[in-house]
């Protein structure tokens, strides 16, 4: 008896070191909150500015600027049949369709990539149902996703230039510095020249070089930045278009032009997720831009936890999913407001790929009754993406479980309690730049 | 009159976006907190385990030992000490009376022969008429080394949890993420152009530090949580840029392989290391809550006037001066979400010498005090030419916003009672102590 008590504490003690000894999941999911950005979509600068930039026209989408691509709906649908066949082994969705979609909350940004995908994400999650998708007029700001332009949240222009110049130094220059691999892979890609030339040929009659135009952090004006980083937003432009050319299915020879690789695609991606990291994650940015979904997502979590119907919500105590449809700057955002951060591999850390969402599951346990969140950043690979691969519970997406600081405790899935998480929100959520309007709209 | 009116408007609105309006500073220096790296030092790994991950032997450095100040280290210490004197002088901190300025200073360092080294280099510039005594203690540091000095605890569990859960619990997605440059240290190591496709193989009998698995268990009491090859990856790299700096000739910086932007491509790893195990939050709270603790009641008990516990020096000294390691300043930082970034390295690169200063300044119109953050480091050029340091010719000084508390001018001033504020939400008290360390 002693022996075989010994034993057990021993293989106890090996067991804790990580992952291993999990106990069965003795959670029932109760809600979840799907933040997602769109699926693959044509650049979002027209060819006219693009070709400018590069000695080769770029490749044309056949859909119109910033628009989501055929390709991309297809992707998304698929994304959303995965989700259902996930919920519905979670037991929270029922297989019933019409009867779901009265539990769904489904809410996209003003743009059509962002309506698209969550039309295309719910005829994957819901086919046997009309689910609504709440979005307002295109040219509005919706509080959620603009709450600046929306009035909810106010931008202080000269205090945001200062939190940025003040991540370098005020010395936004030296960024080009930091980033000189990427920019000279950019400027080899898009002046078609094998990355080790040496020296670099000069720039090409009649074409703007966008690598050497100085970085900046300005007011953003009406720029759509709220911090202008000068020459960061052409660089951005320019290599924005190489994720969507590989993830689309473009032919090789159409991605970079025959330069890039997945590999390459993902080194270039560093500089379109620098500007997005400075203009979002930056945290006086954070705080201003994305205090007011941050708001929304926790009371919805409470609301459902307590059953009570309360104000600053999304959709009601009774709704079991709801899916928010925006961009990378407002999951980056999000994410840089609770500090959460993921790494999927084939992309770069933090990197938000076409699809990728960050999922907060609202869960409770079965023994004790206590609410807990548990949160992921789900998203397909990048080959996921270009080979269209059919998604099913034995060939998923890649869910990177993350780490909410200050809340999650040490198991594999790293849970952190509701009661926790409201706290944690508490501290990080600016209350002067949310609201407590319902959206439900 | 009302022309002119307009152009003054049409001026300030055209230079009002930043830094220009600025108006003359109407501050004065009242405490300067320096937190700051060892000096140029020789590998933390002899040359004879280096030398089992690279084609040709790791140059030989011009001191015995591993991990100990290099004399051109030692150099540009001094130098930088003397950039210190002249600044403080200037803020009339510093008198010129070096012996009656000793006694105005605390000079803490970590106890290991490099960090002792240092801080007596840096004494030596700032204040070379005088002898300025060392603190530093017998066993584990408390400031530095909170965990096995006993004052703070770390879950290993929550630690390594902490850290996977910012990797989506696959650590080996980071080699993915860093292929570029994992296949520029491989290229260095092994000696062959990096465009050199297909890759060589490993030379015979040579270990090959890039492909070493990647994974995060518990870790020692240097690093929190163990990375696996990414660590060793680093012991590898570590020696380039002490080569670089140290002013070795050009063929012996990675075998002639790298420059100054290619050794800060390479040290993307090595930052993505420290990043994880210092910045990482919990292990930010757990191991720099005790140092943050201390700054932060240091500036309040100056402010005050009154002696407080917890605090560093008496309030008498003006200059504090704490000289330790790069994962210390990148914890530290961590905490309170300070980033900078210097002209030739990378953001929030702690390197050889380099230090976060925390000012703490007085409003001689209000009486209000503020504290002003910056990061001051010598350029890896400045190290590596051992360049004079002055007013005029000085250090990267890089004014650091402090979130949640900088206002919008262009030092990015921070009230005290802000930085008191925001200090007392990041620190964990669990994590910190009321000790004095003034011993």
């Amino acid at each position: 008896m002693k022996n075989q008590f010994f034993r057990n504490v021993a293989f106890a003690l090996i067991g804790v070191s990580f992952l291993a000894a999990q106990p069965a999941d003795e959670t029932q999911l109760k809600q979840v909150i799907v933040v997602g950005r769109h699926s693959v979509r044509a650049p979002i600068a027209p060819n006219s500015t693009l070709d400018a930039f590069a000695t080769q026209p770029f490749p044309a989408f056949s859909v119109p600027t910033g628009y989501l691509t055929a390709n991309g709906a297809a992707l998304e649908k698929n994304l959303g049949a995965y989700y259902r066949l996930w919920l519905t082994n979670e037991g929270l969705l029922t297989g019933n369709d019409p009867a779901d979609a009265n539990r769904v909350y489904f809410r996209a940004n003003v743009i059509q990539r962002t309506i698209a995908t969550a039309q295309s994400f719910a005829a994957g999650i819901l086919p046997g149902a009309n689910v609504f998708v709440n979005y307002l007029g295109p040219t509005a700001s919706d509080p959620l996703f603009d709450p600046v332009g929306a009035g909810v949240a106010r931008l202080d222009p000269q205090k945001a230039v200062a939190a940025v110049q003040g991540r370098f130094g005020g010395n936004p220059q030296a960024i080009a510095g930091a980033y000189a691999p990427e920019l000279a892979f950019l400027r080899s890609t898009l002046f078609g020249y094998s990355a080790n030339t040496s020296p670099v040929p000069a720039t090409p009659t009649g074409k703007i070089d966008v690598t050497a135009i100085p970085f900046d952090a300005a007011a953003g004006g009406t720029t759509g930045w709220p911090v202008y980083p000068g020459g960061l937003a052409s660089v951005l432009l320019a290599a924005d278009p190489f994720v969507m050319e590989y993830a689309d299915g473009l032919p090789l020879s159409d991605v970079g032009w025959g330069q890039l690789n997945a590999g390459g695609v993902s080194q270039l991606s560093r500089l379109y997720a620098l500007g997005i990291d400075l203009a979002n994650r930056t945290p006086y940015l954070d705080s201003v831009q994305s205090s007011n979904l941050a708001s929304h997502v926790v009371r919805s979590m409470v609301q459902s936890s307590t059953g009570n119907t309360m104000a600053g919500t999304l959709g009601t105590p009774s709704t079991k999913m709801i899916v928010l449809i925006a961009s990378d700057t407002h999951l980056t955002g999000l994410a840089g407001l609770f500090d959460l951060a993921w790494l999927v591999p084939g992309y770069q850390p933090n990197y938000c790929g076409p699809g990728g969402a960050l999922v907060l599951e609202l869960r409770q346990s079965k023994g004790t009754g206590e609410f807990i969140v548990r949160a992921s950043y789900v998203a397909q690979t990048l080959d996921q993406l270009r080979n269209r691969t059919p998604l099913t519970l034995a060939t998923p997406p890649v869910k990177a479980p993350v780490f909410i600081p200050g809340c999650s405790n040490r198991n594999a899935t790293f849970d952190c309690p509701l009661a926790k998480f409201v706290q944690i929100a508490r501290v990080v959520v600016d209350p002067q730049s949310s609201d407590l309007l319902d959206v439900n709209h | 009159m009302k022309t002119g009116f307009s152009k003054i408007i049409t001026l300030i609105f055209a230079f009002g976006p930043f830094v220009a309006a600025q108006t003359a500073d109407h501050t004065q220096l009242k405490k300067v907190v320096i937190f700051g790296r060892h000096a140029v030092r020789t590998p933390n790994a002899p040359n004879s385990v280096l030398n089992t991950f690279s084609q040709l032997p790791y140059p030989t450095f011009a001191a015995p030992g591993i991990s100990v100040i290099t004399p051109n280290g030692k150099t540009n210490e001094t130098i930088l000490g003397g950039y210190f004197r002249l600044w403080l002088t200037q803020e009339k901190l510093l008198t010129g009376n070096d012996a009656g300025d000793a006694a105005l200073v605390y000079l803490r360092s970590y106890n290991s022969p490099l960090i002792v080294d240092t801080a007596q280099a840096f004494a030596a510039g700032m204040l070379p008429a005088a002898t300025v005594s060392i603190s530093t203690t017998s066993t584990a540091d408390p400031l530095f080394d909170p965990v096995d000095a006993g004052v703070a605890e770390l879950n290993e569990r929550t630690a390594v949890a902490a850290v996977n859960g910012r990797l989506g619990g696959n650590p080996q997605s980071l080699a993915i993420a860093y292929a570029p440059e994992i296949a520029l240290a491989r290229s260095v190591l092994f000696h062959y152009p990096v465009s050199t496709t297909p890759a060589p193989s490993a030379p015979a009998g040579i270990t090959d530090v890039t492909m070493l698995p990647i994974s995060a268990t518990a870790g020692s009491s240097t690093l929190p949580v163990n990375l696996g090859g990414l660590q060793t990856l680093c012991v590898a790299i570590d020696p380039f840029v002490m080569e670089y700096a140290d002013g070795m000739a050009l063929s012996d910086v990675g075998w002639g392989q790298l420059n100054a932007g290619s050794i800060g491509q390479v040290f993307r790893l090595y930052d993505r290391l420290l990043d994880l195990e210092f910045r990482t939050p919990y292990l930010a709270k757990v191991q720099s809550s005790n140092v943050a603790s201390h700054i932060v009641r240091t500036m309040v008990q100056t402010a005050t006037g009154n002696a407080m516990t917890g605090t560093l020096g008496t309030p008498s000294q003006k200059i504090i001066a704490l000289i330790s390691t790069n994962s210390n300043i990148s914890g530290l930082a961590g905490l309170f979400e300070l980033d900078w970034l210097v002209a030739g390295y990378q953001a929030d690169v702690a390197a050889p010498n380099g230090a976060l200063v925390f000012e703490l300044r007085q409003s001689q119109a209000t009486g209000e005090y503020i504290v002003r953050t910056s990061y001051v480091t010598q350029t890896m050029e400045q190290l590596r030419n051992r360049t004079p340091l002055t007013l005029t010719a000085p250090p990267v000084k890089a004014p650091v916003f402090v979130p949640g508390c900088s206002i919008r001018n262009a030092t990015f001033d921070c009230p005290l009672e802000g930085f008191v504020r925001m200090a007392s939400q990041a620190i964990d008290p669990r994590s910190a102590d009321l000790l004095d360390t003034n011993h």
